[in-house]
């Protein structure tokens, strides 16, 4: 049976000449929506049956979320259709065409782009009954994706295309009339405060604030010179979380249905556009900002911490709605129970300072879920947490660990901060004893409660604290597969971060 | 005139500045470029760098910091510093030649690893297939190429740039981490620097092959600035020594005819004809900026201009293949044709 695909880029490389939110908005909503949904649509209206989509499921509803970035990079079909192909791929990149010369590119200088820049590239296959045809097509696309036209004297067309992104319409499409894609401290400031009348004034100085280079710094300036909102104001409100996740072991589940059941084929990707739907939805609730979502892969901002939860507590939402679609879906179940390690999903999340350049937090939280998150077992959070002062700290942790789960407790937390400070202080001070009775609960439990015996210390929120304190010891002692140091070394961080988390603005 | 072996040490740290060090900003409707808040150095200096700091040698040399009298410093150095655009051959003053910049190790000699080694330091196993893309079983999609160094003269032994603890392999340089402020006028205005300055235990050198009209050079020690920070380097010149040979092979198993192909051995400018010439390549484009400056009496050496237009280069390591000979040929030319490139060392291939 022939198969045609086509995968289209070069997504990450303009991602990478982003320099804020919006760009990078822009450069991924550019080939998610502006390339692959036109394909998809020019080819149903070709005549191509939903029945003969094998890649993207091809009903992706974008009611409620038109401004994300909903269709991924690749595309695979039944039948020999490259003539098909190369005529909408034409057609599909004038559009583009005319979107950049708004932006100022010349038609000239437009049209270098087309041919030299962007890519659609074609495959077409011929491949066995019962052989795993994503799994082969997705090989030769990925190798059809290593040569690279060059531009010898480059004009630049997407850097003008990024900057003036609001001219296109592209950007009208989605957001004609309205604000354009929120700026980073708009983001983390978002949802600070719940009360209506605070947050009205909140959304008045968002609303306000002019579209300029140093936007986030009169955005700040001016809730800090607020009179209430200044209390609210938190060191992480100028912080932006940048997450990217993607499954794991899909590939595998892939492999299983081609093994067990190919009519399951189309159940697992709507459950793939099912889950992208509904993890953009609990992004957006929380406060965040999805970019793109596509099946299992996302990418997205968020603000550190809300008026009640922090960015730990939406990743655990995603992966409750991942299990659910996914893991539990009815009709997958007996799929996935064969599977020896199910599938999950992994994140890298990297946390910086508002003036941090963007387009390198993005590629933090890419490294952290590529290099770290995705070693080994998977199903891990691995997260990078630069300060303004230059001081980083970072962390992969299992999701199914009890490190995890304590961790995510000890966050939601709230206990004085001259008092966190001093357990912060000691846990450095006392590492000779703590080497000592790392591993011994009883002997913790005496520590605790020899050196941290003040009035301040008999709370009950301290003494919950000084509780998880403890198990959170054990259990990273038990992550940290016995190594001493690097057990202090992860719980000082946790401490850090947690203090981080609630600490007033400077 | 004298051919040398030209050893640029690093004193301590050094930095030498990306494209990514720009950031492009709207301003009055015109797109002007600024200082990026996170920067790190490249770790191999360009080019232009090199032939930045051995005009700057030359001008030391004979008392001409700062030029004092014109006709001398253009006998020297030239008239103006390396303009890609320009169509004439350039005159460099006594510098005629350079080859490509290359890294000595403890007197091994090393360049940035051509694009066919994976993450696992394992060439790509190439099955070419007739009008069609080759088959490589051993690349994953979703893992890396290795960002790294090989030795020239023996392709299996692997160098990292730093320490990496995935490919545990040793490692040239250390990461020097600045945090500044003040940078910018704004208030509160931080950047963070990365330098880097050589593993300690390990004697670190750029070298270069150079052709220049001046004799004398030998047994004499150097001290210029280079970089974007002036960090100090030591350069000495041998007349005895040369580069060894590269000798690169691809690993092919198939039934096919192979193509022909090339590695780039440095940083290539070339115009887009060239797109329709190879079939398949495993490449990289990356934007190229450098400093410009014009021989003048009094100038105060160090004040350049960044170049305008933005120019494209195929990095290093860049593998291309071709199915007809012509193409490859033409290839050739179109690499040749820009003449005051490969002079100063960008440019420069081997066929595989």
């Amino acid at each position: 049976m022939k198969y045609t695909a086509i995968t289209i880029g070069p997504i990450y490389k303009t991602i990478n000449q982003a320099r804020k939110t919006r760009e990078i908005w822009a450069a991924s909503f550019l080939f998610s929506r502006g390339i692959m949904q036109e394909f998809i649509d020019k080819l149903l209206n070709q005549g191509i049956a939903k029945e003969d989509f094998i890649v993207p499921y091809p009903d992706i509803q974008t009611e409620g979320l038109k401004e994300i970035g909903l269709f991924p990079d690749r595309l695979i079909v039944r039948e020999s259709r490259k003539d098909m192909f190369e005529k909408v791929a034409k057609e599909v990149l004038q559009k583009i065409k005319s979107e950049f010369h708004g932006a100022g590119c010349s038609d000239e200088d437009a049209e270098k782009y087309l041919k030299n820049y962007f890519y659609i590239n074609i495959v077409e296959e011929d491949i066995p009954e019962g052989e795993n045809v994503i799994d082969k097509i997705s090989q030769k696309l990925a190798i059809s994706e290593l040569s690279e036209k060059i531009i010898s004297r480059d004009p630049d067309c997407i850097t003008k295309f990024l900057l003036n992104i609001t001219k296109t319409d592209l950007h009208k499409s989605v957001y004609a009339g309205e604000r354009s894609f929120p700026s980073l401290i708009e983001i983390s400031t978002g949802k600070m405060i719940d009360d209506k009348e605070l947050l009205d004034k909140l959304n008045k100085i968002h609303k306000e604030t002019k579209k300029k280079d140093n936007q986030d710094d009169d955005i700040i300036e001016k809730i800090k010179n607020h009179k209430t909102l200044k209390k609210h104001f938190k060191q992480a409100h100028k912080y932006i979380a940048i997450v990217q996740s993607d499954g794991d072991n899909v590939g595998k589940l892939i492999e299983q249905i081609y093994k067990s059941d190919t009519r399951k084929l189309p159940v697992f990707s709507k459950a793939l556009a099912d889950f992208a739907r509904n993890a953009s939805k609990k992004i957006k609730d929380y406060g965040g900002y999805p970019v793109y979502a596509g099946g299992d892969d996302l990418l997205f901002f968020a603000p550190v911490i809300t008026f009640n939860q922090n960015i730990f507590t939406l990743l655990n939402k995603i992966d409750d709605d991942f299990n659910k679609i996914i893991l539990q879906n009815q009709q997958l179940k007996d799929i996935v129970d064969k599977m020896d390690t199910k599938p999950s999903m992994s994140y890298g999340v990297s946390i910086t300072y508002y003036k941090f350049p963007l387009y390198e937090t993005r590629n933090l939280a890419y490294k952290m879920l590529t290099q770290k998150a995705k070693e080994e077992q998977k199903n891990k959070i691995a997260y990078y947490w630069q300060k303004h002062s230059g001081q980083s700290f970072e962390d992969t942790i299992g999701k199914n660990s009890d490190f995890y789960k304590k961790f995510v407790d000890l966050i939601k937390n709230n206990i004085q901060a001259s008092v966190l400070s001093s357990f912060i202080y000691n846990l450095n001070e006392h590492q000779f004893i703590l080497k000592e009775i790392i591993n011994q609960p009883d002997k913790l439990k005496n520590y605790f409660d020899n050196f941290y015996d003040e009035s301040e210390h008999k709370t009950p929120e301290v003494k919950a604290f000084k509780k998880l304190l403890i198990d959170l010891l054990q259990s990273a002692y038990s992550e940290s597969g016995g190594d001493v140091d690097k057990t202090l070394n992860k719980v000082y961080n946790v401490l850090r971060f947690y203090k981080f988390l609630n600490e007033k603005a400077q | 005139m004298a051919k040398y072996l030209v050893k640029f040490q690093p004193v301590d740290m050094f930095f030498f500045g990306q494209e990514t060090k720009y950031r492009p900003k709207k301003e009055s409707g015109k797109i002007s470029y600024e200082a990026d808040y996170f920067q790190k150095s490249a770790f191999f200096p360009q080019q232009t760098t090199i032939l930045g700091a051995l005009r700057y040698l030359l001008l030391q040399k004979h008392g001409q910091i700062p030029i004092q009298d014109q006709t001398t410093a253009e006998q020297l150095i030239g008239t103006e510093s390396f303009d890609a655009l320009q169509s004439n051959q350039q005159n460099f003053g006594k510098i005629k030649r350079l080859s490509p910049v290359f890294l000595m190790v403890d007197n091994n000699i090393h360049m940035p690893a051509p694009k066919d080694i994976n993450e696992n330091l394992d060439q790509l196993i190439f099955n070419f297939k007739k009008d069609n893309l080759p088959v490589i079983k051993n690349y994953e999609a979703k893992k890396s190429f290795f960002e790294g160094m090989i030795r020239i003269s023996d392709p299996t032994e692997f160098l990292n740039y730093t320490k990496n603890e995935k490919t545990q392999k040793d490692y040239a340089f250390v990461e020097v981490e600045k945090i500044g402020i003040n940078k910018k006028k704004t208030e509160d205005a931080f950047y963070k620097q990365i330098s880097f300055k050589p593993n300690p235990g390990k004697n670190i050198a750029f070298v270069v092959e150079v052709e220049i009209e001046e004799d004398d050079l030998e047994n004499k020690i150097f001290h210029i600035p280079m970089g974007a920070e002036k960090n100090t380097f030591r350069v000495e010149f041998f007349k005895n020594l040369s580069l060894p040979e590269i000798n690169y092979k691809l690993i092919v198993k198939s039934n096919e005819p192979i193509p022909k192909s090339i590695l780039l051995i440095s940083d290539t400018f070339v115009d887009e004809k060239v797109n329709n010439l190879f079939y398949f390549s495993i490449s990289e484009t990356k934007p190229f900026r450098y400093l410009r400056n014009k021989t003048e009496k009094n100038t105060k050496y160090g004040k350049f201009s960044v170049t305008k237009q933005k120019l494209q280069l195929y990095r290093r390591g860049s593998i291309f293949f071709f199915d007809k000979q012509e193409n490859l040929d033409a290839f050739i030319k179109a690499i040749n044709q820009y003449r005051n490139f490969v002079q100063i060392g960008y440019n420069h291939y081997i066929t595989l």
